[in-house]
């Protein structure tokens, strides 16, 4: 099963590798985001779940890298699609057309740590983090709170 | 019928109202009574615990994972627990893992019937609310009895779990477990039978298979919407490739389903319990403490009285995690929730928003205070740190 | 001279506006500790013995606290129709034999007290309606919806005992009532159909669960009440327990009855103990009924009404026109 998961995106795998403890990811380039989730939504007949977007801002590698944790019903398997987005200019396509369930999570990455998610029209700012703080971005890593800012 | 009458009502639930037990803000455009649009806000509890989790030690995220959600604490700290283990590439011992399947699921009993009895209260049916609430107690009870206290149980810690039992609470707890399970078949046929009950929740709220599949809806809302879904079966952890349980998925895709589906999960929480405790293995009950992780990444998942909880944790070394990514149950279900309330009336927002089982501190990542204290003696800030860590 | 001088007094003080008062108050506790005990609690135990003071502090307390102003154009409107709904309550009560005789009497006021219950409520929708906010819109259409819906079953059903006695005053229905059912045995079915059906038509008329629909609480706060605060709450609040009081009274009164007609103070003493006894007995059936249900939506409330409630309430009258044509 795992083998065939792989060679159904291996066109746009990078790198794969696993996390301690057990689940596979595969890292893709930003540009075939949403074709990996076409292949996978075409190939699971749309039972593809995404448990959400976890965005984890590595500093020392002036990037964002996007973790879309996916759940797929039909062979019950837990997988991470990995995707890097650069740290000044944090960009990457929506796939709220595709999976409508991560509208959530998109707002959210966009509100803690500014990431632009093209396509996606419903981007707010402050959607979670309190109005006072505006533009901020606190989750990552070189916010220093309001009032040292 | 009444939709000729007025036009469009803007109707504002929160972030203060009788329906939603946390702040939360819900922005309805009715038509006499019906919904024609429903915007959630959420962030009213927002506390910034992520970024929170960053500063403090990995012995300190133990409790600080526990108070994002006091309701369904244990999930939390299981998931937790299980996400540092991963890293720190160590593996708690059987008996441990026994131990927090049964406490895990004591959890999810008093989640669950908490629910129901709420449930019962937004339906206008008070006199439900107070006697599941009053059944509830024995649940309360039997954590208190295992784990110490009766909410925040602090019960896990990494490597294993901080009390064990002994034969005589076992015997205890196995003595109160039948009259808990006698009420809950009651209970069960008063959310089954009643006409009232099945006249508000019946049809109401339907969310599809495909739907639920869409909007990537977890645990009961998706159970009730006939996918078979359940992390404790589908990745097993704590000791539940061991235990034999039942998942509950029912086709009915409705309001009614969701809550039939909580209350046969809480008849299955029983005998997992049971199940767990006649055959807790023997040994030791935790590892030896490491305070610092090696570099990695790992994932944990859990199932949460609410639906699947995930914890993503990436470590740089060091005893204080790089970062640490929350997925709470609510986040999930609250967009199919807000699709859900188009077109139903005024009255189905309470039926529906409860089916949800809405926990918004979860959502936002808040933290709750714990009320009881129990005795009070004088302990010093270092003797808390000391007994942080046992 | 002497008359009017007893008619001011009784209407002050017995059956009036004290008697009314203290009546709705302990009608409160009543129904508090009712469904406390039902629910399994205590319900209020605090103030007085049983916590039987409770309603009265409460009501205490409400008129020290601040009225906040309504945003509305009229509120003065809003007071006057409070303080009128409240009177009519009271004027309601002057129908009822709590002696065993009322204080104004005429033929036809088993139509007239009905009519003016349902005025009363009309009074306090307004009220609600006046404070412009959308929880008490909605709970205001809510009444009214539920108000019209009401009129044809609960206006049939008060015709029934007129039918059985042959009278169309309160009073003398009273006394002839329950053993004019023995007298013509085939009319007790017909007598039992019609409590069952009382049962479900009161419980919408003093806006109970099943049908608490106007002031559903998880739904829309306190529905048309949401706005009243302060002394405005307090006559509210006393206005709809001098509703449950005057109505559960005058619903004994008429379909169980059985007061006596003697004019001596021992007949009159006993005639007030049972007719607040069987006022307790209705109002405990009505908790019975709250306790055991969960809230209607108000569509299924308005289609049972309607396709179930109405025509059976007026078949049954037409039952019971043919039973008595027939005896």
């Amino acid at each position: 099963m795992e083998s065939k998961l792989s060679e159904k995106l291996k066109d746009f795998i990078i790198e794969s590798g696993k996390f301690k403890g057990g689940s596979e990811f595969f890292k893709v380039d930003r540009g075939k985001l949403r074709d990996v989730f076409n292949a996978l939504l075409r190939e699971f007949k749309g039972e593809v779940h995404v448990t959400t977007i976890t965005a984890i801002d590595r500093l020392d590698e002036k990037k964002i890298e996007l973790d879309y944790e996916i759940w797929i019903y039909p062979i019950k398997k837990a997988i991470t699609i990995k995707v890097d987005t650069p740290r000044d200019d944090p960009k990457v396509d929506s796939i709220i057309d595709l999976v409508p369930g991560a509208l959530l999570y998109e707002l959210e990455v966009h509100d803690l740590f500014g990431v632009k998610f093209i396509g996606n029209s419903y981007l707010v700012k402050p959607f979670i983090i309190s109005e006072d703080l505006g533009s901020a971005t606190p989750l990552r890593k070189d916010w220093r709170g309001p009032s040292r800012q | 019928m009444e939709g000729s009458l007025t036009s469009i009502i803007n109707l504002i639930f929160g972030p203060q109202h009788p329906a939603l037990h946390e702040p939360e803000l819900f922005r309805f455009k009715v038509e006499g009574e019906i919904v024609v649009k429903a915007e959630p806000r959420i962030g009213y509890v927002h506390r910034g615990i992520e970024k929170l989790f960053e500063k403090n030690t990995y012995i300190k995220g133990i409790y600080l994972s526990e108070r994002i959600c006091g309701i369904c604490n244990v999930a939390h700290t299981v998931c937790y627990c299980q996400v540092v283990e991963n890293v720190m590439n160590i593996e708690p011992p059987p008996r441990a893992k026994y131990l927090r399947a049964v406490v895990h699921e004591l959890n999810r009993i008093h989640s669950h019937l908490l629910l129901l009895g709420v449930a019962a209260e937004e339906l206008g049916f008070d006199t439900l609310f107070m006697l599941i609430w009053r059944d509830r107690e024995l649940v309360m009870d039997l954590i208190e009895l295992i784990t110490g206290n009766r909410v925040m149980s602090a019960f896990n810690t990494i490597g294993g779990v901080r009390r064990d039992v002994n034969a005589e609470t076992i015997e205890k707890v196995l003595k109160v477990l039948p009259k808990l399970e006698e009420r809950v078949k009651y209970y069960r046929k008063v959310f089954e039978e009643d006409p009232t009950i099945r006249k508000r929740t019946v049809d109401v709220g339907i969310l599809p298979r495909r739907d639920a599949i869409r909007y990537c809806v977890v645990g009961p809302m998706a159970r009730g919407s006939a996918v078979d879904v359940d992390i404790r079966r589908d990745i097993p952890y704590a000791a539940y490739d061991e235990i034999p349980f039942n998942v509950i998925v029912r086709d009915e895709c409705d309001v009614w389903a969701r809550l039939m589906v909580r209350v046969d999960e809480v008849l299955e929480s029983i005998n997992i319990v049971r199940y767990a405790l006649e055959h807790l293995p023997s040994g030791q009950i935790r590892l030896p403490l490491k305070r610092s992780a090696p570099p990695g990444e790992a994932i944990s998942r859990v199932e949460a009285p609410r639906g699947e909880l995930l914890y993503h944790l990436v470590s740089k070394g060091g005893i204080t995690p790089y970062r640490l990514k929350v997925r709470t149950p609510t986040l999930a279900n609250l967009l199919a929730a807000s699709k859900l309330f188009e077109g139903h009336t005024i009255a189905d927002i309470p039926a529906i928003l409860v089916s949800i089982d809405p926990c918004f501190a979860c959502t936002d990542r808040v933290t709750l205070v714990d009320v009881k204290s129990g005795k009070s003696t004088k302990v010093s800030l270092r003797e808390l740190a000391r007994r942080g860590r046992e | 001279m002497n008359h009017v001088l007893l008619l001011i007094l009784q209407s002050l003080i017995f059956p009036g506006f004290i008697f009314v008062f203290f009546l709705a108050l302990f009608v409160e506790w009543f129904e508090r500790k009712l469904t406390g005990r039902m629910e399994n609690r205590m319900g209020p135990t605090y103030t007085g013995p049983h916590g039987i003071l409770q309603p009265f502090a409460d009501f205490i307390k409400l008129l020290q606290k601040e009225t906040i102003d309504v945003v509305s154009m009229v509120p003065q409107v809003i007071d006057l129709l409070i303080v009128l709904a409240l009177s009519i309550y009271i004027f309601c009560a002057l129908f009822i034999p709590y002696t065993g005789n009322s204080v104004l009497s005429f033929r036809g006021d088993i139509i007239l007290v009905p009519l003016l219950l349902g005025l009363a409520s009309g009074f306090l929708y307004f009220a609600g309606l006046l404070t412009k906010n959308a929880l008490t819109v909605i709970g205001a259409l809510r009444l009214l919806l539920q108000v019209v819906a009401l009129d044809i079953p609960m206006i049939s059903l008060i015709a029934l005992p007129a039918i059985f006695t042959g009278s169309l005053t309160i009073e003398k229905i009273s006394h002839i009532m329950p053993y004019c059912l023995i007298k013509q045995p085939l009319l007790i079915p017909v007598w039992l159909i019609a409590l069952l059906l009382l049962a479900i038509t009161e419980q919408a008329e003093i806006e109970r669960n099943p049908f608490s629909m106007p002031h559903a609480e998880t739904e829309i706060v306190a529905g048309y009440l949401t706005e009243f605060s302060g002394v405005r709450l307090a006559l509210v609040n006393l206005a709809r327990d001098a509703q449950l009081a005057v109505t559960s009274s005058f619903v004994a009164s008429i379909f169980i009855g059985g007061l006596l007609t003697s004019n001596v103070l021992t007949a009159k003493v006993i005639n007030v103990v049972i007719l607040l006894l069987e006022t307790f007995l209705v109002i405990f059936v009505a908790t019975e009924i709250k306790c055991i249900t969960a809230r209607l939506r108000i569509d299924i409330a308005l289609d049972f009404f309607w396709k179930y409630i109405i025509p059976s309430c007026i078949g049954l009258l037409l039952l019971a026109i043919v039973v008595k044509v027939i005896i």
